[in-house]
């Protein structure tokens, strides 16, 4: 049908962000009045949530959230309100978000922060991780995918360890030959464990 | 802590006060007299005591026996494990730093304390001048100038490790032997059988190099006289892309750098990170040798 196919042109056009007030206006009448309609437009959204995610689209629908957005505007004018135009691209565009957050619930799929012990201090660059004995540490979690941030991230984890293994074979011989300049001399042996010596 | 850690902020944001600094380095004479005390009495009195550590989370009490004129010192972690055994260290003999070496580095101020362990303290806060190395917090005790509670913090305020006793005997001045301190050039080049030699392109402001080894690898080992850094330099253990790693304990810091030309350089300090990779920067990595 030729009115369908208008539609459909109007929907891509807002979903592209390049739609009219009379597109908005076409898209809430027809999902109101006609299910399949409804469900092309549903299908639509999950598509640009899938093409932005990677992930499987839901149910997510945004024709309440377009409709909020008009809700007390003056009549359709000819011409699109760049305001409009803005409102809505906003709207489609939180409302993929919103989606995506929601599909994304329940997915163990990344673990940002590393769990280790003690006290992690931030710095640029390299992430040094307090040490402490008599607990392994943690590695942090990495996306299921692998990537060049993946791989970064397991060579950081190899250099953390490297590092853990200095501190522990070269502790006590930095402790014995600076104690003397610290403020304590025995805390700087305290730092090291006993087996290390 | 959080007292602490907010006094450190203000400690290394705001210029002392507590000193009209007139003395000849800059320092009034009486501070500059009280800190020299305080970097000369740990090799002048013997004295024993509990001492509360703090590393980020984790904390630990230890029994500490400093017998200075022995050059021996023992400690026992009282919170490892029932009946841990006695630990005795030996550090090496250096020879202090001055106040007035100090001064151009750090920025001194004392002030009235309360009492640790019992004993009448005054507070010397250290600031570093630049963000090469850390500030301290010190309630010294003012009978012998040895600090019974430390505070050790980056140059941004914050607080790695503290340190306090929770009771202290001072013991008697200590009969220190005179042992030979090595006159070092710093751009030598540090040898080892088997191993890569290396020497520094330069230093970090004001830090020199006071000592040098092949065991357990290369290393060598600087101070700015309050700071210290030992830097050590092993083949790559592994095949590795180039990278680095940063551990901490307290106030010390391992910072491990695998190089292009498959080098590990391990910089182990009381330092910030941004020193570390100075150093690590500066090693110039010369042969391998036999």
């Amino acid at each position: 049908m030729v009115g369908d196919d208008l539609i459909r042109e109007s929907m891509s056009a807002v979903m592209d962000g390049e739609g009219s007030d009379i597109d908005i206006a076409r898209i809430l009448k027809a999902v109101d009045a006609d299910p399949s309609m409804r469900a092309y437009w549903q299908r639509l959204q999950g598509s640009q949530a899938f093409l932005q995610s990677g992930v499987a689209p839901g149910s997510i629908d945004v024709s309440e959230g377009v409709r909020a957005v008009l809700v007390g505007d003056k009549p359709m004018k000819q011409q699109p309100s760049p305001l409009v135009s803005l409102a809505v691209a906003a709207s489609v565009t939180l409302a993929v978000m919103i989606g995506g957050q929601q599909l994304l619930q329940g997915r163990d799929i990344v673990n940002p922060i590393a769990q280790v012990p003690g006290g992690v201090m931030p710095m640029q660059g390299a992430a040094p991780v307090q040490a402490r004995y008599g607990l392994e540490p943690q590695g942090q979690a990495v996306s299921a995918r692998p990537s060049k941030t993946a791989d970064r991230s397991a060579t950081s984890r190899v250099y953390e360890q490297l590092a853990r293994e200095r501190f522990e074979r070269y502790g006590f011989s930095h402790a014995q030959k600076t104690a003397a300049l610290q403020p304590n001399a025995v805390v700087p042996f305290a730092r090291v464990p006993p087996q290390n010596r | 802590m959080a007292q602490i850690a907010s006094f450190i902020v203000l400690m290394m944001t705001l210029a002392p006060v507590s000193f009209a600094q007139s003395g000849r380095c800059g320092l009034a004479p009486e501070l500059e007299e009280s800190v020299n005390k305080l970097l000369q009495s740990g090799s002048h009195y013997n004295y024993s005591g509990t001492l509360l550590v703090e590393y980020g989370s984790d904390r630990e009490f230890i029994a500490v026996n400093a017998r200075q004129g022995q050059g021996s010192n023992s400690l026992t972690r009282l919170s490892r494990r029932a009946g841990a055994p006695m630990e005795t260290v030996i550090a090496e003999r250096l020879e202090a730093a001055t106040a007035c070496s100090l001064a151009r580095l750090y920025a001194f101020s004392a002030e009235t304390s309360q009492a640790v362990a019992g004993r009448a303290t005054w507070r010397l806060s250290i600031r570093p001048r630049d963000t090469l190395r850390l500030g301290y917090l010190m309630d010294v005790d003012v009978q012998s100038g040895l600090p019974l509670r430390v505070v050790s913090a980056t140059p941004d305020g914050q607080v790695l490790e503290r340190f306090e006793f929770a009771q202290f005997q001072l013991g008697g001045h200590s009969q220190a032997a005179q042992l030979p301190t090595a006159t070092l050039n710093p751009t030598s080049t540090l040898k080892g059988t088997g191993t890569p030699r290396f020497q520094f392109a330069g230093l970090p402001p004001g830090f020199t190099l006071i000592g040098q080894g092949d065991s357990p690898v290369a290393h060598a080992v600087v101070s700015d006289g309050l700071a210290s850094v030992s830097v050590f330099i092993e083949p790559q253990p592994k095949a590795l892309a180039a990278g680095e790693g940063v551990v901490l304990r307290g106030s010390t810091l391992a910072y491990t750098r695998g190089t292009p030309n498959s080098y590990l350089i391990t910089v182990m300090g009381e330092v910030p990170i941004t020193t570390a990779r100075l150093f690590a920067d500066a090693v110039r990595v010369t042969t391998t040798g036999s």
